[in-house]
């Protein structure tokens, strides 16, 4: 760790311990672990993810086994990948169903843990030359049906928000899958997973994508997206498109198509996620570089 | 929390706990050293075992005391199992590329240096740390998480504040 980058309080502790203050030593030591703290909380991501892998478990009486390979592929599939950008897709993903109404949630909670299987459970298998080359697998691991219990409780167990809304208790009526008192739900179900098939593609693709990015195969990346584009409609995940697109292409050396698509993402969402990527990529030198053109010219002008 | 009546499971009582205390699982977890690929699993498992285990629950110790228990045992676990199939694990270098922008962050460096530090104690003492000094658990509370007096508590906690501080010193190549 660099001495710029040393942390004000951990200054402010070493400080103390020169001048010999206990006081100022012992204070600065307490923000120190405070910042430690704070830092070691679990990102908006994790919980979400975590949440969403409780409630298929504890919703849908099917054993921790499944919890389990929920998490891990989740882990598993992007952060093999390496990637702060599959990171945050996943997220949308999860934004996804978790978007979804209560009814939907208890429909596909009710399901058979086989048959249970929103964007963010399919895992398809990665190419097999990014395989070789990661030399790692991204699939559940087997331990957790071993370490995981069985359980079989109401999907409101963790629906703190309805429960402290109503005002009271959920009973445990509301475990029973409501299939047959919510028609409605269930009509609503068909067009859902029509929906997460096109985002589990959408997120399949670019999972391939990724990975061959990250095998530092762009053409196949490429590729890969192309297909992408030719399946699921534009509007869906293009950002994470447009994004693996650009990263993609500068590695391919095509700069100026790089930084057009760097330049459309930055202008649509100019706090996106992956603005710092993009600006750390030859597109976003690129970029610097136009940039500098147009103030020398309004300069000249 | 309010504790829940012995013998109930009520759903109500785990999510509120589960609210009120998730960040405290995972932050405990991290401490103890599941890794960060690893954590999502682990921490799912902690609140997987507190469900089961809920209507059990008696109330004779805190809801914390409870929960961190269960957090170190499912941290032992996890480095049972990590330990067995190590070659499956992610590698850090992938799980964190480089340093970005939260890598500078105050709150990243300290957390880097206390869990350097944390690394470097033995399982009681690591227990200590963590459930006193970062989570302020009460003396109480430490001692019977670790089957020791309160008294006994606040000494080994004072060594542990002068240990930390004296490392930190010696980390940054300063004597004490």
């Amino acid at each position: 760790m660099s001495a710029e980058h040393e942390p004000s309080a951990l200054n402010a502790l070493l400080r103390a311990e020169r001048a010999g203050d206990e006081g100022a030593a012992d204070s600065a030591l307490e923000r120190v672990l405070e910042l430690a703290a704070s830092a070691a909380g679990p990102e908006p991501l994790v919980r979400a993810q975590v949440e969403h892998a409780l409630r298929e478990a504890l919703g849908a009486g099917v054993t921790g086994a499944v919890a389990g390979t929920r998490a891990s592929w989740l882990r598993s599939g992007w952060a093999r990948a390496g990637s702060k950008l599959g990171l945050v897709t996943v997220g949308v993903a999860i934004g996804f169903v978790w978007g979804r109404s209560p009814e939907w949630r208890a429909e596909r909670a009710s399901e058979p843990a086989s048959a249970s299987g929103p964007a963010v459970v399919a895992s398809p298998e990665p190419p097999p030359a990014v395989d070789s080359a990661r030399g790692a697998t991204p699939v559940a691991r087997p331990d957790h049906a071993v370490a995981s219990p069985a359980i079989d409780v109401s999907v409101a167990a963790l629906d703190t928000r309805e429960a402290t809304a109503s005002g009271s208790a959920p009973s445990r009526a509301h475990a029973q899958p409501p299939r047959a008192t919510r028609p409605r739900a269930t009509r609503a179900l068909a067009s859902d997973a029509q929906s997460n098939d096109t985002l589990r593609i959408a997120l399949e693709q670019l999972r391939k994508a990724q990975l061959f990015l990250s095998a530092s195969e762009p053409a196949r990346a490429l590729a890969a997206l192309d297909e992408l584009d030719a399946r699921v409609p534009a509007a869906i995940l293009s950002e994470e498109r447009d994004v693996t697109r650009a990263l993609a292409l500068c590695k391919t050396g095509d700069s100026a198509r790089a930084a057009a698509l760097a330049a459309r993402v930055l202008a649509r969402a100019p706090d996106s996620a992956y603005a710092l990527s993009l600006r750390e990529s030859c597109a976003g030198q690129e970029l610097l570089v136009e940039q500098m053109r147009e103030r020398t010219s309004n300069r000249a002008q | 929390v309010t504790r829940s009546p012995p013998g109930s499971a009520e759903p109500t009582a785990f999510a509120q706990l589960y609210h009120e205390h998730f960040d405290f699982t995972f932050r405990s977890l991290r401490h103890l050293g599941v890794p960060t690929a690893a954590l999502p699993d682990a921490v799912q498992e902690v609140w997987l075992a507190v469900h089961r285990r809920l209507s059990a629950f008696e109330g004779r110790s805190s809801h914390r005391t409870w929960l961190f228990s269960i957090a170190l045992n499912t941290a032992r676990n996890q480095k049972r199992r990590q330990r067995r199939r190590a070659a499956d694990e992610l590698p850090d270098e992938i799980a964190d590329r480089g340093p970005g922008p939260d890598r500078l962050h105050e709150g990243r460096e300290a957390l880097a240096l206390v869990q350097e530090f944390l690394e470097t104690l033995d399982e009681p003492r690591r227990v200590l740390f963590i459930s006193q000094l970062i989570e302020d658990l009460s003396a109480a509370e430490c001692g019977e998480l670790l089957g020791i007096e309160p008294s006994a508590v606040y000494h080994r906690v004072r060594d542990l504040r002068r240990g930390f501080r004296r490392w930190l010193c010696e980390r940054r190549g300063e004597s004490p």
